[in-house]
């Protein structure tokens, strides 16, 4: 029993140290996209106001009221655009004259980034607005009429997004050229590029080509500009993986506008009801 | 007491430093400076090595908390401080384990004390960088981002001791 004793003494900063990284290595198994997010709101609700005091000394170097009333501006307009565009497609003789009806119900919100890093594998973006000012969870990111992200969790007034220079972003784009579509992510090297995966070997993908967003996610609005392909390559004989740098200077947002679909909770219960269908089928 | 609060603020500064200017200093594409591993390092020779690695573990979880990345400077910071726990009677050589004080380039040699901390901090990040990428797909990049951001850490990590050199001296 003494021998056990001693050799436990000997050996209780080994123990100690396993345990440890046990615990941690368990915890980093079994994180996501989203508890990481989490976790950050934790740290803006201590630190938010550092952060915002810092953004807006560069904001007063970098033309601070220019750059808020033009956001104001560009939200107020897009949310205008809405407005019209649901007044045309209720009116019938333009229905008649065979425009389709848009569905698409978008609400646009200006909003300053306190926080972005740019320099990780999972990057985020703080933002200065959270759940009391509207903002929910899977709002689109925008700047410029650029893709920029996704809001992943809100506190009471911060909101942590994903960056689309993480590699569990996950969208699509399509060649405005050809109108192929593809799986867009970040494969975590270069913070100026993005991958558009699994084009279709049949399209006909050129460099300078201009990658848009599609309709098909339900966060971005359709036609937002993602980049330009640089390289591509026929990864597996059936499709083609290309290389997009970025119109987005992510390493210098300051204003974003944040995107609600106000039909995504609609479009998300029907898409699960149909994938909770086919499971029990 | 005031040995209690001169390592608390430390802690504060070494996390500050790190959350608010070294997190957003991305030099090259490449190069991420990581200066947390001088806490650890300059925490009193006669320190328990169990309280070392409590410490170091914490001082994982917050800057976990404040960078988002899921418990990876945990486990680095652990991994650090365990291996301070294992090096410093290697490095130190006999008896001078015993010595007051703290780890610093005045009281080791120079090359001593650097074999020291680039041991360290080329752990420190490899792990990150590795769980941080969870995949050998990128190896040349993945190899790059480790040996650049080690060589500009042990820079600053040698650089931000140099007071208290001073101050020993």
């Amino acid at each position: 029993m003494y021998k056990l004793i001693l050799f436990l003494k000997q050996i209780h900063l080994a123990i100690l140290f396993l345990a440890i990284e046990l615990g941690a290595i368990m915890y980093f198994s079994h994180s996501s996209v989203y508890t990481n997010a989490k976790i950050m709101n934790v740290s803006n609700s201590m630190i938010g106001g550092v952060y915002g005091t810092l953004t807006t000394s560069k904001e007063y170097l970098d033309l601070k009221d220019n750059n808020e009333e033009l956001s104001s501006l560009l939200a107020l307009q897009l949310n205008e655009i809405e407005l019209l565009k649901s007044h045309i497609c209720t009116d019938s003789s333009i229905v008649k004259l065979g425009i389709a009806a848009d569905t698409s119900n978008f609400f646009y919100m200006p909003a300053k980034v306190v926080n972005n890093s740019i320099s990780r594998q999972y990057n985020y973006i703080t933002i200065s607005k959270g759940s009391d000012d509207g903002v929910e969870k899977d709002m689109a990111i925008i700047s410029n009429n650029t893709v920029v992200g996704y809001i992943a969790a809100c506190s009471n007034n911060y909101s942590v997004g994903v960056s689309i220079l993480n590699r569990d972003f996950r969208s699509s784009g399509k060649d405005i050229n050809n109108n192929y579509f593809g799986s867009l992510s970040w494969d975590g090297v270069n913070y100026k590029e993005v991958v558009l995966n699994d084009i279709p070997k049949y399209a006909n993908v050129q460099k300078g080509d201009t990658i848009m967003t599609t309709s098909f996610s339900p966060r971005f609005p359709e036609n937002l500009n993602i980049g330009i392909v640089t390289d591509f390559k026929l990864t597996d004989k059936m499709s083609y993986r290309a290389k997009i740098e970025i119109f987005t200077d992510m390493s210098q947002i300051y204003n974003v506008i944040l995107v609600r679909n106000n039909n995504i909770e609609e479009i998300t219960e029907l898409e699960t009801s149909v994938i909770d269908n086919r499971a029990n089928d | 007491m005031i040995k209690f609060v001169e390592y608390l603020s430390i802690f504060v500064a070494v996390v500050l430093f790190q959350v608010l200017l070294f997190n957003n200093i991305y030099i090259g594409n490449i190069m991420i400076i990581n200066i947390s591993a001088l806490f650890i390092i300059m925490l009193p020779f006669k320190t328990p090595g169990w309280f070392v690695i409590i410490l170091s573990a914490l001082l994982g979880v917050v800057m976990d908390m404040f960078s988002g990345l899921p418990a990876i400077n945990t486990i680095a910071n652990t991994a650090v401080g365990f291996m301070r726990c294992t090096l410093i009677p290697l490095t130190l050589g006999r008896g001078e384990e015993t010595l007051r004080g703290v780890i610093s380039s005045n009281r080791l040699s120079v090359i001593r004390y650097l074999t020291f901390i680039v041991i360290l901090i080329f752990t420190q990040n490899s792990i990150i960088f590795l769980l941080e990428a969870l995949s050998l797909d990128n190896i040349t990049h993945l190899l790059m981002r480790i040996t650049a951001s080690s060589i500009v850490s042990i820079f600053f990590v040698y650089l931000l001791q140099l007071p208290l050199y001073k101050k020993e001296r």
